[in-house]
């Protein structure tokens, strides 16, 4: 089933009066469940690309359909909302609010929708993420008492919590030692073969790519590569 | 959760906190302090005058312009220094339902002679006794003798008038005969004796109005050349002969004071020696009863003054009567309206402070604001509405102006407290006057205390506006493009 459609999709940045092409034209479709790995040299326009699935930015050209929804007539509000409900993010640097507990981080997300409140069900909820990301006896500490490999934890936990149709990781392992990226890529992998999540990552590193089933392999803003394991 | 990340965030950020705390907290204590201060010290001046002195409202002549009792002599060269159709205007004053009583008065500025030689000038109020005393039934202590009695002429003289008869050796018992002269445009110089009936000491009263003394209306009427008629051109006109002739001006005011002739001495004089002859009885010089300049009316209700006002400056008009209303402060004049225009001062320059420190909390904020554009964008990229973003935003600002805000009120309010006990003593007269008397005890003004929290929350409300803008606009992609 396919969750997402890019179909020629642009990006054209103005940088001074010069106009950059980050991303030059891509298509490509990504199905319910997929484990997808956006690779590529800095540059290359794999952060661009997952910042318009993500719906932080908007292409200059071209569409993109996310279960049947075309993103690029939708306003502010309305990408608000629907990023809230269907997508989930894990940054680079964690990205989590310095002044909340571990468990309020992973359960901020809850009270930023149109009806957020926090139910018993989603307590719960926030509590068995914790324990799957190995942070329940951490619940009461600030992100600053946490290693890196915690963080991004939390930062996943905290990305799940919606229970959104994607999860989109740009360059999850950059900041982590190898042993910890490691053990953060299996818990990806974990929720992705759990929950079904659709993940969508971008990095640079071949062996995260290994564990990709969907790899789009991308230069100077075209795709220059797209397989999919066991297709 | 909205309220605790606010105020979390204020805690991590202590050190801008504390320079936003103490830019309010300050602010607000000399709000409230100060207004209080001037409050107290307004409301002070405002009981003295109107429990003593000038009552709630005042009708007097139409001049053009208010007519301050304690400014200069009410007679003036145009003749319109009494309030025409007087009678009809008090009958319509005292049937006034929200009336509680009102006196007649005229004041002159006299001085008090010995052998030729003044001794002080005195300001001196001429009254109607039964009258006066129901409008200020406890504005004066009596030190000596008894106090006027209806019909009867003398002088009631301040305890520094009395002092500077003893000082020079003037005869000063009650009964003895102290004599006064005045000067005005209408008349020229008039001097009378009268008999010292008693002296006053004013309950409430700073060093100025402490001087003033009371005096039968007729000697008063006398003294300031009004006749119980509006004065015309030909009591100018004696009174320019009065300066050719001080003898024809003698007769002539003989004449209109019949009784002060019979009873006492009068005389018009520019360059006459005085000679001041005892009054043998305690007849005064018949007033007129028409001739005052100032209606002083007491409300049952001061806060019915501007509807009375408004009733009774219609009725004026209605019946074109050359007088007007005014109120306690334009009676009291420029002495009393001093520590008013101070407060007026005061909330203009609380006005200049406000803004100073609302561009503070506001430059503080953007920068805030600014610097944690990583973590709004997150909020945003999260799932965050600009409408999340905005009221943390202003949730921050208002805590923060709150929290210090109140701080600086408590303090205000502790540091009036002690005030209040310890006292504060004017070191001159002047502050004294300003301040209402000697020994102030400034206390918490609940109008000072409402304005302060509305300055907080306008503050803290507007200095939040261009961070939250700032804020609102952070797009979801900072979040990334921070790392």
């Amino acid at each position: 089933m396919v969750l997402l459609k890019l179909n020629n999709v642009i990006k054209d940045y103005l940088l001074g009066k010069v106009v950059v092409s980050a991303v030059k034209g891509v298509s490509f479709f990504i199905r319910k469940g997929d484990f997808v790995s956006i690779a590529g040299p800095s540059g290359s326009g794999k952060s661009t690309i997952l910042n318009m699935i993500g719906l932080i930015d908007v292409p200059t050209g071209g569409s993109i359909v996310l279960e049947g929804i075309s993103l690029t007539s939708l306003n502010d509000k309305e990408l608000t909302r629907l990023r809230h409900e269907m997508i989930g993010f894990v940054f680079q640097s964690f990205n989590l609010i310095p002044v909340l507990t571990v468990r309020e981080n992973i359960e901020f997300p809850l009270l930023l929708g149109e009806k957020a409140k926090i139910t018993p069900e989603k307590r719960e909820y926030v509590d068995y993420l914790a324990k799957e990301v190995g942070l329940q006896d951490h619940k009461k500490h600030r992100p600053n008492e946490l290693s890196g490999g915690q963080r991004q934890r939390v930062a996943i936990a905290r990305a799940l919590v919606t229970q959104p149709k994607i999860v989109l990781a740009d360059e999850p392992t950059a900041n982590l030692d190898s042993v910890t990226g490691t053990a953060i890529l299996d818990l990806m992998k974990k929720v992705n073969s759990d929950l079904g999540t659709t993940f969508i990552f971008s990095t640079h590193d071949a062996t995260i790519v290994g564990l990709a089933n969907h790899v789009l392999r991308l230069k100077d803003g075209l795709i220059i590569e797209d397989f999919r394991r066991g297709a | 959760m909205l309220f605790k990340l606010a105020l979390r965030n204020i805690l991590l950020h202590k050190n801008k906190t504390l320079v936003l705390g103490l830019v309010i907290g300050i602010g607000l204590f000399v709000l409230v302090v100060g207004n209080s201060f001037l409050d107290s010290a307004t409301k002070g001046i405002e009981k003295t005058y109107t429990g003593s002195f000038t009552s709630h409202l005042a009708v007097v002549p139409d001049q053009g312009a208010d007519l301050p009792m304690f400014a200069a002599s009410p007679s003036s060269a145009n003749g319109t220094s009494v309030i025409p159709s007087y009678s009809e205007l008090d009958t319509f004053i005292e049937s006034l339902p929200d009336v509680e009583s009102a006196t007649p008065q005229l004041d002159s500025r006299a001085a008090i002679q010995f052998q030729e030689n003044p001794i002080s000038i005195t300001l001196i109020f001429g009254i109607d006794p039964e009258k006066y005393k129901k409008v200020f039934p406890d504005n004066l202590d009596l030190i000596q003798g008894s106090f006027l009695k209806p019909g009867q002429d003398g002088i009631l003289l301040s305890e520094s008038a009395l002092q500077a008869l003893k000082d020079v050796g003037a005869p000063h018992n009650i009964g003895d005969q102290v004599t006064l002269s005045a000067r005005n445009d209408i008349s020229g110089t008039k001097i009378h004796s009268v008999a010292l009936r008693g002296v006053i000491r004013f309950r409430s009263a700073n060093v100025f109005l402490s001087r003033i003394s009371l005096c039968d209306a007729g000697t008063v009427q006398y003294l300031t050349g009004v006749n119980g008629k509006v004065s015309d051109a030909s009591e100018t006109d004696e009174s320019a002969a009065a300066e050719e002739n001080p003898e024809a001006a003698f007769e002539s005011s003989t004449s209109l004071i019949a009784p002060t002739q019979k009873h006492g001495s009068s005389f018009d004089l520019l360059n006459l020696s005085l000679k001041a002859a005892p009054l043998p009885d305690s007849t005064a010089p018949a007033p007129a009863s028409d001739a005052w300049t100032y209606l002083l009316i007491r409300l049952k209700n001061q806060q019915d003054s501007n509807q009375l006002e408004k009733s009774i400056q219609e009725y004026l008009s209605s019946h074109k009567i050359e007088a007007r209303v005014q109120d306690w402060l334009a009676t009291a004049g420029p002495l009393a309206q001093t520590a008013f225009a101070i407060k007026t001062i005061f909330n203009w320059l609380i006005v200049v402070l406000g803004l100073v420190a609302l561009l503070i909390v506001m430059n503080t904020l953007a920068i805030s604001v600014s610097e944690r554009i990583p973590e709004i964008g997150t909020i945003r990229a999260l799932g965050g509405s600009k409408e999340f973003v905005r009221a943390l935003v202003t949730w921050e600002t208002l805590l923060t102006t709150l929290i210090f805000g109140l701080a600086g009120i408590c303090i205000g309010i502790a540091a009036l407290a002690v005030m209040g006990i310890v006292g504060f003593h004017a070191p001159n007269e002047f502050l004294a006057v300003i301040l209402g008397g000697r020994d102030f005890r400034p206390s918490l003004s609940f109008d000072a205390l409402i304005q302060s929290l509305l300055m907080t929350f306008l503050v803290g409300w507007l200095a939040s506006l261009y961070p939250v803008a700032l804020a609102t606009r952070v797009p979801p992609l900072r979040a990334i493009q921070a790392e």
